[in-house]
């Protein structure tokens, strides 16, 4: 909670302590307003464009794993690039206070590239265990993506640039 | 000029409004959709376990994705519930702001 408090309702409220009633229920009021709260992490751009574009590289890449149905030894590196971009995005995100909710979903994100890379391993990714597991990415994925929409949200409510997404 | 309680709490109720509204709007569909797209996988998963498409491992693996992503579409709806209240209560701290201003004739908040 962020409490603004100037020199001006300092003394306003110093003074009026000393005669009780309505003034002080005024002052009350006067250092209400001054108050602004922050519950979570304000919006962030760069992560909003970083998680966009990772989404965008694990649908590419699930894509051409359906077509192609290449081995996990041959396609090591996307895992390895795509965890550490998370990283990366939860270093940004941490940088902010109160941002909790999006750090837990990042975590989440970085075990399910562990998860599909053990599905990999085990095989191809194609058919049924393909499709299955690209729906519950891009679960995570939205969790992610509407957390931000929501931050950004908030600055919008009734003005012209409400976001669209 | 003093201030008008009950006109200022109606003000300040209708700045609340469109915020959590704005927010509701967009999150209870979204709440809704995800329920049902996990409940989707979830049978997925157990057909494909029993007809065979599926290995033991698989499906523990995609069970195991299906926990996470439940875990963090309730996380989105809790955070999205923190950022509705943080919006609303200031969105009334504005109004009531902007009222003690005019109330005082100088912008003093």
């Amino acid at each position: 909670m962020v409490i603004l408090q100037t020199p001006f309702v300092t003394a306003l409220l110093s003074t009026y302590a000393r005669r009780p009633g309505t003034p002080l229920a005024f002052s009350f009021g006067l250092l209400l307003a001054g108050c602004s709260v922050l519950f979570v992490a304000p919006y962030d751009a760069i992560v909003d464009q970083s998680l966009t574009n990772l989404y965008a590289q694990t649908l590419t890449f699930l894509d051409r794993m359906e077509r192609t149905a290449d081995s996990y030894a041959s396609q090591r590196a996307f895992y390895d690039e795509a965890k550490g971009t998370v990283s990366a995005i939860k270093v940004r995100a941490a940088l902010l206070p109160k941002n909790s909710g999006t750090i837990k979903n990042l975590d989440e994100l970085s075990g399910q590239y562990d998860r599909l890379a053990e599905l990999h391993r085990r095989g191809p990714l194609v058919g049924l265990k393909a499709k299955i597991a690209r729906e519950l990415i891009d679960s995570n994925f939205r969790s992610l993506m509407q957390l931000e929409l929501h931050k950004k949200l908030g600055a919008a409510v009734g003005s012209a640039d409400q976001p669209q997404h | 000029m003093s201030l008008n309680a009950e006109q200022l709490s109606n003000d300040m109720v209708a700045a609340v409004k469109p915020v959590l509204q704005a927010h509701w709007g967009r999150a209870a569909p979204y709440a809704s959709a995800e329920a049902q797209k996990l409940a989707i996988c979830a049978v997925q998963i157990e057909a494909g376990y029993k007809s065979g498409e599926l290995t033991a491992e698989e499906a523990g693996i995609l069970r195991d994705m299906q926990a996470s992503a439940s875990r963090a579409t309730l996380t989105t709806i809790e955070t999205i519930g923190l950022i509705a209240a943080q919006d609303a209560i200031n969105a009334a701290l504005k109004v009531l702001s902007a009222a003690v201003n005019k109330a005082v004739g100088i912008a003093i908040l």
